[in-house]
């Protein structure tokens, strides 16, 4: 569905150089620090920047190519721009019926209700929540088949995360064919949800994993620095030491349950891999 | 497209206070001053309106999001004109409907064919302006676009300022008043003609122009 | 049906998942004919990817467990419940054979081996 090839975008000082592949029927995850390059990419792949070297594959051809009716099918949240401030729901239900032939009228009404957003009041007056729902909600309100999704969830409490985030899931389980890209820099939610994901950094994507993988595969071991100096060091992926011990991040986590059953062994989730990664001594 | 006018539409309906004082001014006119002054002031505001909906746009990073509904760039640029267009060109027209009702309600007297010539070569005026604006906002940005509309009009009231004065320095020295008295005889529908024609071409060159901007803008 | 995943568990999830179902399906919870929820479905109920989820699917099939019919989703196989549970009994007689054979080589005695073994009982 996307595809992604040495994709380079510069700005001043800031360079992406990007690979990635999403084939139909899956939820990537694209997580990354503020600034990292989550949002340059997103917008490559929405033809909203041109890409200065490389190429961007969107439904097989450049994303600046597409027709009116291939653009029907993506679903967009984006994380700092959506319909004017000025607009109520009704001006927002006017818009995208008149701009999406698949948009279903109703069951926004239902949803926007179910989540207790106002209809009278302009999107101004909305609370950062209710804003942050409306945006998901306009997304999938079309029967997309493409949802790009932009911290959907940044700056929200864990309640409306989950909201969120159920949203997603319900829209996820009504058509097995829809995909999704969704970045954030919160991984618990990405954990819970996406098949694999990209970890990008400074513009660089440094691990693409599935998510089992990366829950099921890698693991923390904490040791002794001692200890450390005798370790098996295969598969280990990277370490940070601090005053009182020494964290390995592995690949492998069997490996050392079995043969180390006396160390300390955790799963890993997300955050802590991203925390090591950037962080510790590969 | 359509989703855009829809847009625009409710862009403007949403800014019920201004446009309640905008209708109240021009009744007010209508029943009280110049009747002329109407077919310059109601055009003139539309014009604002309309052009008001590229600085809505570009509020809260809000062309990012726009350019990801399903229209390709060049819609937008389009749509723009056309709305323009039309709105100026229809609150042009009821805003002549006015000046007659004036002129029944106030029983002023008027030559026929100078307040046709008169309101005639107010449209292209305000469709010139247009033209000039909106790739203006376009590629810069609306606050350029406001320093440029003022910049046009410094420009044209010092050209008039300065005209005026060159012609009584020059004191009706050949070629100029030549000119002028040409421009007085010539017939009112050439005129009329000549100025729609300038109006449409510079309309055309100025959306193909402001299509190519959207095209490579980056959003 | 009753599914519960610890996440603090060092079994990775789709293991957990596929041995939940299988104990679903020996123990008649699941009938032979029943459809498994859709991927989908259980990815988002149990909040885990769906490709975890696909994968337990998969092995279940690979296992003879269920059976996937392209486009409609996977159903619990006519299984053999007693053949699944010989299966099973002859997997964990060659696991404790294996542990015997490693026991005696590293030079205990059988009685040492079943002291092991009571304790082990005990504890877990």
């Amino acid at each position: 569905m996307i595809r992604l090839n040495n994709l380079q975008k510069e700005y001043k000082g800031f360079k992406l150089d990007i690979t990635m592949d999403v084939p139909e029927g899956r939820v990537t995850g694209l997580i990354g620090r503020n600034g990292a390059g989550k949002t340059t990419t997103i917008k490559c792949i929405l033809g909203l920047v041109r890409p200065t070297a490389g190429e961007a594959e969107v439904f097989g051809r450049n994303p600046l190519d597409l027709t009116s009716d291939e653009r029907q099918m993506i679903g967009v949240a984006l994380s700092e721009s959506g319909f004017s401030m000025l607009f109520t729901l009704e001006d927002v239900i006017k818009v995208l019926s008149a701009s999406y032939k698949d948009f279903d009228e109703k069951r926004f009404r239902d949803m926007c209700s179910a989540q207790s957003l106002p209809f009278d009041k302009q999107i101004k007056d909305y609370s950062s929540g209710m804003k942050a729902k409306l945006r998901v909600l306009v997304a999938i309100s079309h029967n997309a088949k493409l949802l790009i999704l932009d911290e959907p969830t940044a700056g929200l409490d864990v309640i409306a995360r989950n909201d969120i985030l159920a949203i997603i899931r319900k829209y996820l389980d009504e058509n097995p064919e829809r995909s999704i890209v969704i970045s954030s820099h919160i991984s618990s939610d990405l954990e819970g949800l996406c098949d694999d994901i990209y970890m990008i950094s400074d513009g660089k994507i440094i691990l693409h994993e599935d998510t089992d993988v990366l829950l099921g595969k890698y693991g923390l071991i904490k040791m002794s620095s001692e200890e450390f100096e005798t370790l098996d060091k295969r598969y280990i992926v990277a370490k940070q030491e601090d005053r009182f011990s020494v964290t390995c991040l592995t690949s492998e986590k069997q490996f050392y349950v079995e043969n180390y059953p006396k160390l300390v062994i955790e799963n890993a989730h997300i955050d802590d891999i991203i925390v090591l990664m950037l962080g510790g001594e590969k | 497209m359509k989703g855009l006018f829809i847009k625009d539409i409710r862009l403007i309906a949403n800014q019920k206070r201004f446009l309640i004082l905008y209708l109240a001014v021009a009744l007010i006119l209508s029943f009280s001053m110049d009747s002329s002054f109407i077919v310059s002031y109601v055009p003139m505001m539309a014009m604002l309106l309309v052009l008001s909906t590229i600085s809505y746009d570009y509020n809260d990073n809000g062309m990012s999001f726009i350019m990801t509904l399903p229209n390709k760039p060049g819609d937008y640029a389009v749509e723009k004109y056309i709305f323009s267009a039309s709105g100026v060109t229809f609150m042009w027209l009821v805003s002549m409907v006015l000046q007659f009702v004036s002129f029944m309600i106030q029983k002023t007297e008027y030559v026929l064919s100078e307040v046709i010539l008169t309101d005639a070569l107010m449209l292209p005026m305000f469709l010139l302006i247009i033209a000039i604006m909106i790739p203006i906002e376009l590629k810069y940005s609306p606050e350029k676009g406001r320093t440029v509309l003022f910049i046009i009009f410094g420009i044209v009231m010092i050209a008039v300022i300065a005209g005026k004065g060159l012609v009584e320095k020059i004191g009706g020295a050949g070629d100029v008043m030549e000119l002028f008295v040409k421009l007085q005889n010539m017939s009112p529908v050439v005129l009329i003609i000549a100025a729609y024609a300038v109006c449409l071409i510079v309309l055309s060159i100025s959306m193909v122009s402001t299509i190519r901007i959207m095209q490579n803008k980056e959003f | 049906m009753k599914i519960i995943i610890n996440n603090t568990s060092m079994i990775p999830v789709y293991e957990q998942l596929m041995d939940q179902i299988k104990q679903e399906i020996i123990g008649g919870g699941l009938k032979e004919g029943d459809a498994l929820p859709s991927v989908r479905n259980l990815a988002g109920e149990l909040r885990i990817s769906a490709l975890t989820v696909k994968k337990a699917y998969d092995k279940l099939e690979e296992d003879g467990f269920t059976v996937t019919v392209h486009g409609k989703g996977s159903y619990v196989a006519a299984t053999d419940i007693p053949l699944a549970l010989e299966a099973r009994r002859k997997a964990v007689e060659e696991d404790f054979a294996e542990a015997v054979s490693k026991a005696r080589s590293a030079g205990l005695e059988d009685d040492e081996i079943r002291e092991i073994l009571e304790i082990l009982l005990e504890d877990t």
